[in-house]
């Protein structure tokens, strides 16, 4: 993700919009992105410091072009690239044993004004033959963990010049969001897949069934009852490359850039046709519900065909999102629950929300021996050790058959 | 009178009650749910809701053992927080706030977070409380997440995770508390519901209306002060400013007056159009036009010309000949700090240096072992150098603040020596301005 200082973003009125190349008005992009992943491709053994300056002369004389464009483009490529991790240990201690062999036979100086100093070239020759290597490669090598100086080891590279300007435009949006104070989304499909990224960024959210039958989501930050605040801003970015992969979406952000009453506000929506950098992940809560969905592909001759994307159960205000729905050949849906990895407050937290939600045909499975604590619900529960399996299921599907 | 206060609990950074407790005003319903959230900083205001029953807080039994005695006048400082337990000391660089601040530590007794303003700071300051405690002492920033009974975060970090270990601790420390400032940053205040606040600052901020700065409203008024004149000559050594003009190569003249003419002729061009055509306006220009961005560059060129004149390099090779006490060279730049490093082999100080690395050049500095070494302005604040007698300065900006931190950094007293600062400025250059608008801070004024 970019930093908050290579956004750019434009506002009129109410409105704000990020920086956006479009092929129409910046149709000579996809050239210039070209030479600027033709500069990275090539670059391995460059300082970044190197690589950024030769990005900056691929915008020389471009007008209508901020600076903070082209230093986005720099983070962009960097975003790709391997400098080597912060692995500047080795520089760090090469510098501490030159300083210290330097130590005693400091001064150095080029004009001796004293008996105490010392010539610098003939010191650092010394040092050299004491280190075993040419003095030239012992002062190329003496910063070399710092950040502009550090070199380019393999470069990942964007599937074509136009995959870049992708990621500029959904980074220009995500930067926008940065100082979101909270993002409502209306859609009529693909929530699981947005609930579960707002989920992974930590946000809290609302969920209203609109008239026209779409859902509304609010998401945002918990200290957002106490105040307007864009703390969560870089939250709320997270679930933009989700967001862009989904279809039939409008997005609304209040943008707070400075202390206004009335915050301009981000509208955004699928018909705006952003592309995202991702494609869209099956929408897995974890490792365990993966493998449950694949043991029931390979199981196969079941009545019951599992579906991924699950159905939403509401109960006035609020929601449920089942693991998954089981559909009969009858039509009958069942929805599975499945409590894998909890903590005594997701327990709290998962029996409250099912307690709302009693009456529906909801199958629960647990792992190991806190099936106790969902007893008194109503509900059916099958419990696991390690995976569940298919035929676990069987049973308890039986009785939903009958009832 | 604690059965009504069972059902507040911390949510991240806030209260959360089913029924709010105290003054109803600072409650606020808590979206989606039928519950009532108020900041955590409010703790103490509503009568303490989470107290030592139910916050996470704990004694810890810190000995005093390991901690220098104090002065009368730290003693002084001490008594005067503990009035109210939360307000802020306004102490010059030099004068021992770290003592005071372990020593209240020490005596409150309870799970205690310090938070300072850099990495740099957060190491030094862990270092000294691990000797001073004699033990473990928590980390949380630069990547590292270590919760211990005493902790010390940056305050980037701090306002990052409060929400997860605000009801943690019971004694919140703000080491150089002038940079509470920010949405975010106060954050770490405002998330925390620790009823023990001190801060401690040599040059605390001021509203222009005299109404409390933000610091004050959630740390504590100040408290305690003592002005930086009263504590030079018994505190802090005596010093002497010494100026020590240089002049561009030839070469550098040249290149230097050219960018000038792009920049002149840059702002003439636009002020026949527009006569307040001003840096500003260059400033907002240059991300739309390539002139003003070609005129925007040539002025940092300049910069950076005034700012690596190799003439300096020849003064500090002077100077450093001429002491034999150990010195410290300021740098306005990590680019310059390199140059000086490279050229004398001499321990350079920046931003990104690694922990190891800073602790064994001070160490290495403190034994003596190093004669000089070069830093960028992370030294401004706070880091301790011991025995510094001799400071140089080259570049930098033109604020008083930093000049303060400055002279505090080789201010320390050691013996009767007197202690010496250079400035290095390139004549004839927009740097010359700069140093005298420096030296019209408090800490120059003789």
């Amino acid at each position: 993700m970019l930093t908050k200082d290579e956004a750019i973003f434009y506002w009129q009125g109410d409105r704000i919009e990020p920086d956006r190349l479009k092929t129409q008005t910046h149709a000579h992009y996809p050239f210039l992105a070209a030479q600027m992943l033709d500069i990275y491709q090539t670059g391995a053994g460059k300082m970044r410091s190197e690589l950024w300056e030769a990005v900056r002369s691929v915008f020389h004389g471009e007008v209508d072009c901020p600076s903070r464009r082209i230093q986005a483009f720099c983070s962009l490529l960097d975003e790709k690239s391997d400098f080597g991790g912060r692995g500047g240990s080795d520089a760090a201690r090469k510098r501490m044993r030159v300083f210290e062999l330097a130590a005693a036979r400091h001064p150095l100086v080029r004009v001796s004004s004293s008996l105490l100093s010392h010539d610098e070239n003939t010191v650092k020759a010394e040092i050299s033959r004491q280190m075993g290597e040419a003095w030239e490669d012992i002062e190329r090598e003496l910063f070399s963990d710092v950040f502009e100086l550090r070199r380019l080891r393999k470069f990942a590279g964007y599937a074509s010049p136009e995959a870049l300007l992708t990621r500029y435009n959904e980074a220009q949006l995500q930067a926008c969001l940065y100082s979101a104070t909270e993002v409502k989304i209306r859609t009529a499909r693909d929530y699981r897949a947005i609930v579960m990224a707002a989920k992974r960024a930590m946000l809290m959210h609302e969920t209203r069934k609109m008239p026209d039958g779409r859902m509304e989501f609010t998401f945002y930050g918990p200290a957002a009852s106490l105040r307007v605040t864009r703390r969560y801003g870089v939250d709320i970015a997270r679930i933009i490359p989700t967001l862009l992969a989904c279809s039939e979406w409008e997005m609304e952000a209040p943008i707070q850039i400075r202390k206004w009453e009335r915050l301009p506000v981000l509208k955004v929506s699928s018909s705006h046709r952003y592309q995202s950098s991702r494609e869209l992940q099956p929408a897995f809560d974890s490792k365990l519900e993966e493998d449950f969905s694949a043991a029931w592909a390979k199981a196969g001759q079941h009545k019951w065909r599992l579906e991924r994307e699950s159905d939403v159960l509401f109960r006035g205000q609020k929601a449920f999102f089942p693991d998954f729905t089981l559909v009969h050949n009858t039509g009958r849906r069942v929805y599975l629950e499945i409590a894998g990895f909890w903590t005594p407050e997701y327990l709290d937290a998962k029996c409250a929300t099912l307690k709302d939600f009693s009456g529906e045909s909801i199958l629960l499975a647990v792992r190991g021996n806190a099936h106790e604590r969902f007893n008194g619900l109503g509900f059916p529960v099958v419990t696991f050790r390690k995976s569940l399996s298919p035929d676990a299921l069987i049973p308890a599907l039986a009785a939903f058959e009958q009832a | 009178m604690s059965g009504s206060y069972q059902k507040v609990r911390f949510e991240r950074g806030g209260l959360v009650a089913e029924e709010p407790t105290g003054d109803s005003k600072l409650w606020k319903p808590l979206r989606g749910t039928s519950s009532w959230v108020t900041n955590a900083s409010n703790n103490a205001a509503l009568g303490l809701p989470l107290h030592d029953g139910n916050a996470g807080w704990e004694r810890i039994p810190l000995q005093s053992k390991n901690l220098n005695p104090l002065r009368p006048d730290q003693m002084r400082a001490v008594e005067a927080w503990e009035t109210t337990r939360s307000g802020i000391l306004v102490m010059p660089t030099g004068t021992g706030k770290t003592e005071v601040a372990m020593h209240i530590t020490q005596r409150v007794g309870f799970h205690t977070l310090f938070i300072a303003p850099t990495r740099a700071l957060s190491y030094q300051l862990a270092y000294r409380l691990e000797q001073g405690f004699g033990m473990r002492v928590g980390f949380i920033g630069d990547n590292t997440f270590q919760l211990e009974p005493i902790s010390v975060a940056t305050y980037k970090s701090a306002a990052l995770k409060m929400e997860h270990i605000g009801s943690y601790f019971k004694l919140l420390v703000f080491d150089e508390c002038h940079h509470l400032g920010g949405d975010m940053i106060l954050d770490s205040a405002r998330m925390s519901a620790a009823p023990y606040r001190l801060g401690l600052t040599a040059t605390p901020s001021r509203t222009r209306t005299g109404a409390p700065s933000a610091a004050e409203q959630l740390i504590g008024p100040i408290c305690f002060e003592i002005p930086i004149s009263s504590a030079q000559g018994s505190i802090l050594a005596r010093y002497g400013l010494v100026r020590v003009p240089v002049f561009l190569t030839d070469e550098e003249k040249k290149e230097y007056d050219a960018l000038g003419a792009i920049v002149r002729n840059h702002m003439a061009e636009r002020r026949k159009e527009s006569p307040d055509y001003s840096w500003e306006d260059v400033a907002r220009a240059a991300s739309r036009d390539a002139e003003a961005r070609h005129a925007f560059r040539a002025r940092l060129k300049r910069r950076s010309i005034e700012d690596h004149a190799s003439e300096k390099l020849n003064v500090i090779e002077d100077l450093i000949q001429e002491h034999t006490q150990q010195v410290i060279i300021f740098t306005g730049s990590n680019k310059m700090a390199r140059a000086v490093s490279c050229r004398f082999l001499i321990p350079c100080l920046l931003a990104s240096t690694m922990k190891w690395e800073r602790e064994r050049i001070l160490a290495g500095y403190g034994a003596g072992d190093f004669q000089a070494i070069v830093a960028n302005k992370i030294l401004n604040e706070g880091i301790d150098v011991p025995k510094a007698k001799v400071g140089i300065v080259v570049g930098g900006t033109g604020s008083p603040k930093d000049a303060t931190q400055r002279l505090g950094r080789i201010l320390r007293k050691n013996g009767e020596e007197t202690a010496r600062l250079y400035e290095v400025v390139c004549k004839e250059t927009g740097e010359e301005q700069r140093s005298r608008k420096r030296r019209q801070g408090d800490a120059y004024k003789r």
